[in-house]
């Protein structure tokens, strides 16, 4: 470990980051993010958010329209890729297939000019802690996707460059990679201890490795905050529907005397809710995990409707409600005997629920 | 039954279409071999073989010194058209700049038009710069090809955006990028457009009959041309057709040794293009 752990501080900093390409389409708008060194940051949204765009700006693959961004105090807008001191791993791998693996990691180094020796211990040190050291000699052809990708993040280690950015590196893999690559990127970054940002539109990817996670949309930052409180306490509508899976239930109602109704759904608001909501149309959140056949009862909010379906999982539900042809989702353990067509009641408490305003879709609770 | 008799007839046709190409060739060979007066039979076979016709051509013309010629302005050209022509087709298929696809228009639209068309205003060229009976006028019109830019830029855009992206990360310039990431990536579009700008210049004649007078600096086409209707043959076939098997000969090598890149070449830059 000696070789790959840097004592470098690495802040990234990114100031009314915007960008417009050819033909005025602005991918990203007035982006501002902070990182702090040896922090992992998470950029989540769906395709098309400018996620990627901004990770390809702050590597210096693309130009910054307007702000700044900033790296360990100094402004890198002008400065190319090579010199901004990050290494980047990519969703395809991007493995030279003409080197073999040995060659495609010291190639960063070479071309700085690193003395042979240091490079063959920084090649050989990455190997042993990506277990490598039988692969080195292979090309990338003949590898399998998992190992293209340890060699890939390799490639990014052996530099010891002050950021590390990832660019979606585990879309490429089948499930059971996935989730074993996510372990093992975990775990490599507590032992670089490197700053690390990373781009996925996986929310688990998100929820499960970042100390920050970033949610975008249509380019616009919605909101920069820990994975748990992004998951108990969203901003706006977009990111309460975005994290979490089954996404969260949005149900249109109006409060009146402290009683949210709407499309057969009830709920009592809380002391807390009732002094911050002041609007009296307003859209009801409510995750399915806290949708439960248990939670019946006159002080806790309840749903009433039809079986469309159930999802089995066995160690979990889940249920599929129609209410007035719209579809709720509730997550039950495991065996719960649901028959389908049936008429079901489930409750949630109402301290589970979120608000939202009907036109900003901004949250009306804090 | 039907099956075997279809493949029969489908071979029968392919080896009369091998034919078609391959006696020619082979009777033209036979040729330079056979005494003069069984040449002109349709049997390659003769009475006897001798190297006869072989020296008595090399007797008559200084086919040494054509061949050191066309070796030399080939050999310059073709390295030429694989450096600038990549150069060419890497700008067009990946660098963004105002003008890519308008210059890449005009680059494929020379290619439809014929040499004869712009043989005079690039004669007047040379005369002015004063070129004439020169390497240059040999070697200096053929160090573009629009072929090549067309092979290497399809070629070229067929390689991952996010390759380029990590060279760049890494530390390649541009022309890092294009040298020691596209080229090793290219080995077969590099080899077809060796093969075939070589063998383009190594047979062109009318060039050199129009730019070149001096004997010394001849390419072995243009020798062997002159050789045959300028009356130094004296008529005699197995003459003409021993200097034009001598001509053709390092062509057949470099092929045969390249073969293989050249299929694949031509295969994969169909796919990708």
């Amino acid at each position: 470990m000696e070789y790959l752990t840097g004592e470098d501080m690495a802040e990234v900093i990114l100031e009314n980051v915007s960008k417009i390409f050819p033909g005025n389409v602005e991918a990203v708008k007035d982006v501002s993010i902070e990182i702090l060194d040896k922090e992992f940051v998470v950029l989540v949204g769906s395709s098309g958010c400018g996620k990627s765009t901004t990770l390809r700006m702050v590597a210096g693959l693309e130009e910054v329209t307007s702000g700044e961004i900033q790296i360990d105090g100094k402004v890198v807008n002008d400065v190319p890729p090579k010199d901004r001191d990050i290494a980047m791993v990519f969703q395809n791998y991007a493995l030279y297939p003409h080197m073999s693996v040995r060659q495609n990691m010291a190639f960063g180094l070479k071309l700085r000019r690193y003395d042979k020796k240091e490079i063959e211990q920084r090649v050989q040190e990455a190997a042993k802690i990506l277990e490598l050291e039988e692969l080195l000699d292979r090309k990338p052809k003949a590898l399998s996707g998992g190992q293209r990708q340890r060699v890939a993040v390799g490639r990014a280690i052996v530099r010891k460059p002050k950021v590390f950015l990832f660019d979606e590196p585990l879309s490429n893999l089948d499930a059971k990679l996935r989730n074993q690559m996510r372990a093992e990127l975990a775990l490599l970054h507590r032992k670089l201890e490197s700053t690390i940002i990373y781009v996925t539109h996986d929310q688990v990817e998100a929820m499960t490795l970042g100390s920050k996670i970033v949610v975008m949309n249509k380019g616009r930052i919605q909101q920069v905050d820990s994975p748990l409180s992004i998951y108990e306490k969203p901003k706006n509508q977009f990111v309460a529907g975005f994290i979490g899976s089954p996404k969260m239930n949005f149900v249109k109602g109006e409060i009146e005397n402290g009683l949210f109704k709407g499309n057969q759904v009830t709920c009592p608001l809380t002391d807390d809710q009732k002094n911050q909501i002041t609007s009296t149309s307003c859209m009801l959140g409510i995750r399915p995990e806290h949708l439960r056949v248990e939670d019946q009862g006159i002080d806790n909010g309840s749903i009433k409707g039809e079986v469309r379906f159930v999802e089995s999982y066995g160690y979990e539900t889940f249920i599929h409600i129609n209410v007035n042809d719209t579809l709720l989702i509730a997550r039950s353990e495991s065996g719960n005997q649901v028959k389908i067509n049936s008429s079901i009641s489930v409750g949630f408490k109402p301290s589970k629920a979120h608000f939202f305003d009907q036109n900003t879709e901004q949250t009306l609770t804090s | 039954m039907s099956g075997k008799f279809g493949k029969l007839i489908l071979y029968l046709v392919l080896i009369a279409a091998a034919c078609t190409f391959l006696y020619p060739f082979v009777w033209m060979l036979a040729g330079t071999l056979k005494p003069e007066a069984e040449i002109m039979t349709f049997s390659p076979l003769g009475s006897r073989y001798s190297l006869d016709s072989y020296k008595l051509m090399i007797s008559k013309i200084p086919i040494f010194r054509s061949l050191f010629n066309s070796l030399l302005v080939s050999i310059i050209s073709t390295v030429c058209v694989l450096f600038l022509c990549s150069m060419t087709g890497f700008a067009l298929a990946r660098l963004k700049f105002k003008g890519r696809s308008a210059i890449f228009a005009v680059i494929l639209f020379t290619m439809v038009l014929p040499f004869q068309l712009t043989l005079i205003p690039l004669y007047v060229l040379m005369v002015k710069l004063g070129w004439v009976d020169t390497y240059a006028a040999l070697i200096v019109p053929y160090t573009m090809s629009p072929f090549a830019i067309l092979l290497f830029r399809q070629f070229f855009m067929a390689i991952p955006e996010e390759l380029i992206d990590a060279a760049r990360i890494d530390g390649l310039s541009d022309m890092g990028i294009l040298f020691r990431l596209f080229w090793p990536l290219s080995k077969p579009a590099l080899i077809t457009v060796g093969i075939v700008h070589f063998m383009g210049i190594w047979n062109e004649a009318l060039w050199p009959l129009i730019v070149v007078r001096k004997e010394e600096i001849m390419t072995m086409p243009q020798m062997v041309t002159l050789f045959a209707v300028s009356g130094q043959a004296e008529a005699q076939i197995g003459l003409q057709l021993a200097a034009a098997a001598v001509m053709i000969l390092p062509i057949i090598i470099v092929y045969l040794f390249l073969q293989r890149y050249f299929i694949e070449s031509m295969a994969t830059s169909g796919l990708k293009g």
